[in-house]
């Protein structure tokens, strides 16, 4: 700068405008937040987020991962089997710092005992910009619903949100369809895909940890069945990762968790998600374990969870057109 | 960070360097913008900035070479050499230097971008039976090599002509290569234009700071708010598989042509809005070409640094050559002083459009490019005297509105069509494209509403165009000779702020990121 008093001019200039520019970004945010937990009300990832909308403290399970976790886990069939209240915070592509934000977001009024952390998210990548863009986002909602202007309507714009929206299937997506040869885009290439959980995401991932102690929820690491993005060298990796963190690692791929699998019938894209009987199976060796070792409530027949056992109803209905 | 429109570079990286500029001392300020254009280009290349030292290496050698031989032409002259006979050698030796620095350079170009490329067309010809080959793989190519390739060039030229003295200063020489807010897309600079600036570390001024945000945040509307929305539907039309009427198909041409500009022009922008913010004053690579009246006009005012690169470094070289004035003198005696210059100079605009063609890309797609726009230019060559005639003839007022509005009309027509053939995934595409324009053009597809199933609604094509209205608007006034970055840094602090707070907020919320976009990168930055 020319002089000290002109630095100390620009200097505030700056400052007074990234403020200025700041605030006004915090102010419009409401404008721009979804008014309900919808999709058709401008909310993303809409089932996952579903769960700000489920009753005060009914969720015992919550599941974080990406599309993994919700092909795998049927909420409603942990209900059937062992009246578990469960739900599955998951979104195709999930990276950790997204993953993050779901469990924060998932616990606002809800106090899991149990937080099972799907693992094929710790390999997906991601940038020192993704991780800008989500902190970013999870501080200026603005920035996240920014293409909520297209549906902005004269209803209060700057009116609360009241979530009312539920996913009736609690987070988990059915898909029957049987195809045993991988779609495009399905084979990982080992050169871009990691084999190691880096080090950045066990930054995230111990935050993960360490959260989910601190709401007195236990933390378990979970590996779904897959035949396309499990190795040996990823379970040796997640298992390094779980003794770092004093957690449990629950994979379904290998003994003493493994599920019984056939690969010609139990997945929709030649083995990278399950389809609907894979996920049966996965659901039922899961359920098993979180009743054994958790003495998770038994919420059927209490009047106050009448709900879950209408939806469980519809679901089972639902199963049998499919066939 | 992998472009100037990612949040790392905009919030982390930039700021970060002006910081760090503004707090060193007077004499380390190129040594902090190296350091940061280094670490851009190494953060981006990785291993392959090894390729960019080579090239600024051999440009500083060939550079001092050149000299030597200069400063032995002088003491040979005051040693009582003729100088006719000192010319001479100095002329050769330095010939033979420029021509290492060219082969080295281009050669690295070839290595890195076309080695595929040329391979392959070498099967073809050698063995064209042998469908399978797939020819040698190219090495990868630095960010910029394109850009910087031709920065390198046009200084060893410079100092062949003794235009410009080499430089001795290898960081110095350097940082004219890489300064990280050029070198992913340009503009081509010279060193006469940059060097000095970029050396010298004025300390930040407030206006050139206030204005340089501005145009940093115009060019990031254009690119994030109009060019990658567009982005979506023009990679629907030309990349998918379905069948779309030829009213389909023109629609995408134009909005890819509106896509590039905004992109390639919004990139431009940010680059000379950093530039300013460091006191290095850019050459502007766009001036309103969607007004040019001819497609020769068009390529003056469309990336103009490319354009002016290849008049100077190739168009009067060759046209000036031994053998091309022969074949001017030959033109002249069979076909007259009107028309045979104009076949003389066909030569040396085929070699322009050729290089150009293939200055964008190894496809034949460019190349094909290449060719459309030297067959357009020299036919305008023909056409204008012609015109010009016709025009007299019928009393045709050729500076009256209407007969203006119908030449720019009809360019647009051409650069449009020139812009499907450029984005066709290949010269086949785009021959089906326009095809398919040409033989079934309809406005059914307006009529009911396919138009809107393409990947974006109503809301986003109003949005585009009330945004790129503005971007008109804006070129209008620069027409007119006002800039308005310049005009509202003129003005008081709330109208500054308004400005510029207002834009940021554009950008934010109309622009076309996060959930349901995929990050484009600047379109320029591939070639």
């Amino acid at each position: 700068m020319e002089s000290r008093s002109e630095a100390l001019k620009t200097i505030g200039s700056v400052c007074a405008l990234v403020v200025i520019s700041l605030l006004l970004l915090l102010g419009l945010s409401p404008l721009f937040q979804p008014k309900d937990t919808s999709k058709e009300a401008g909310m993303i990832d809409a089932s996952a987020n579903a769960i700000m909308a489920e009753p005060a403290g009914t969720i015992d399970v919550l599941f974080i991962g990406d599309s993994e976790a919700y092909s795998s886990i049927s909420p409603l069939q942990l209900w059937g089997e062992h009246g578990i209240t469960s739900y599955v915070c998951s979104s195709a592509g999930t990276r950790l710092p997204y993953a993050n934000q779901l469990l924060r977001r998932a616990t606002q009024n809800q106090q899991p005992r149990v937080v099972v952390i799907e693992t094929n998210m710790f390999f997906t990548l991601f940038s020192i910009d993704d991780l800008v863009t989500k902190e970013l986002e999870g501080l200026l909602p603005i920035v996240r619903f920014h293409d909520r202007w297209k549906s902005f309507t004269s209803e209060n714009p700057f009116g609360a949100s009241a979530y009312t929206w539920t996913d009736d299937l609690k987070g988990f997506r059915i898909n029957a369809t049987v195809c045993n040869k991988p779609g495009p885009g399905s084979v990982r290439d080992p050169r871009v895909r990691s084999l190691q959980v880096t080090s950045r995401g066990m930054l995230y991932l111990s935050q993960m940890v360490d959260y989910c102690r601190s709401i007195g929820a236990t933390p378990v690491l979970m590996s779904t069945p897959t035949s396309l993005n499990w190795n040996p060298e990823r379970q040796a990796s997640i298992q390094a990762a779980a003794d770092e963190l004093g957690v449990e690692f629950i994979d379904l791929n290998t003994e003493p968790y493994k599920v019984d699998i056939n690969w010609d019938e139990d997945t929709l894209d030649g083995g990278d998600h399950l389809n609907l009987s894979g996920a049966q199976k996965a659901t039922a060796r899961i359920g098993e374990w979180l009743s054994s070792t958790f003495e998770l409530e038994d919420h059927r027949g209490d009047a106050s969870y009448q709900r879950w056992q209408t939806l469980y109803e519809s679901y089972q209905a639902k199963l049998e057109d499919l066939g | 960070m992998t472009s100037y429109f990612t949040i790392t570079f905009a919030l982390i990286f930039l700021p970060a360097s002006v910081v760090l500029y503004a707090l060193a001392p007077k004499r380390l300020r190129w040594c902090v913008l190296l350091g940061l254009s280094l670490l851009f280009m190494w953060h981006l290349s990785k291993r392959l900035t090894a390729l960019f030292a080579a090239s600024a290496l051999s440009v500083y050698a060939c550079g001092l070479g050149m000299e030597a031989a200069v400063t032995q032409r002088g003491r040979a002259i005051a040693e009582g050499m003729a100088k006719k006979d000192a010319r001479n050698i100095c002329k050769k030796r330095m010939r033979a230097i420029l021509a290492a620095g060219i082969i080295v350079n281009v050669g690295l170009l070839i290595a890195s971008k076309y080695l595929e490329f040329f391979s392959r067309a070498v099967i073809a010809i050698v063995a064209p039976s042998d469908d399978g080959a797939s020819g040698l793989a190219s090495l990868g190519a630095p960010i910029g090599i394109s850009f910087y390739t031709m920065m390198a060039l046009s200084y060893l030229a410079d100092v062949y002509r003794e235009t410009i003295p080499a430089e001795h200063h290898l960081g110095r020489l350097t940082l004219f290569l890489c300064f990280f807010p050029q070198i992913m897309e340009g503009p081509i600079c010279r060193y006469g234009q940059t060097a000095s600036a970029l050396y010298i570390g004025e300390p930040l001024k407030r206006r050139n700071l206030y204005e340089g945000a501005l145009r940093i945040l115009y060019g990031m509307a254009k690119k994030i708010v109009v060019a990658d929305r567009l982005n979506i539907l023009v990679e629907t039309v030309f990349d998918g598989k379905a069948d779309y009427d030829g009213g389909i198909v023109a629609f995408a041409a134009i909005l890819y042509t509106v896509q590039l500009y905004c992109d390639f022009s919004g990139a431009m922008d940010v680059a000379l809005g950093m530039g300013h913010i460091f006191n290095v004053e850019l050459p502007e690579n766009f001036k309103q070409p969607f007004f040019s009246k001819t497609a020769s006009e068009f390529w003056q005012r469309w990336h103009i640094t490319l354009g002016t690169w290849f008049k100077d470094y190739v168009y009067y070289p060759v046209s000036l050559s031994k053998g091309c004035k022969k074949v001017t003198a030959a033109a002249r005696k069979a076909l007259g002083n009107r028309y045979g210059p104009l076949l003389a100079g066909g030569i040396a605009l085929f070699c322009v459009w050729f290089l150009n063609g293939l200055w964008h890309g190894a496809g034949s797609q460019y190349l094909f490019f290449g060719m459309y726009y030297f067959a357009m230019i020299f036919a305008g060559g023909f056409v204008e005297p012609l015109a010009q005639s016709l025009s007299e003839r019928y009393r045709i007022d050729r500076s009256s509105l209407p007969y203006r509005i119908f030449r720019t009309v009809r360019t647009l027509i051409v650069v449009f069509v020139g812009e499907l053939f450029f984005r066709a995934p290949g010269l086949r595409r785009g021959v089906e494209l326009f095809s398919t324009m040409v033989k079934s053009f309809s406005l059914a597809s307006f009529a009911d509403g396919t138009f809107l199933t393409l990947g974006l609604d109503a809301y986003d094509l109003v949005l585009v165009l009330i945004v790129f209205a503005g971007v008109i608007a804006v070129d209008v006034a620069r027409e007119r000779g006002v800039s308005l970055c310049t005009e509202l840094g003129a003005r008081r602090i709330p109208l500054r702020w308004t400005a510029l707070v207002a834009l940021f907020l554009v950008v934010v919320i109309f622009g076309a990121y996060g959930h349901g976009y995929a990050p484009v990168d600047p379109l320029y930055a591939q070639f």
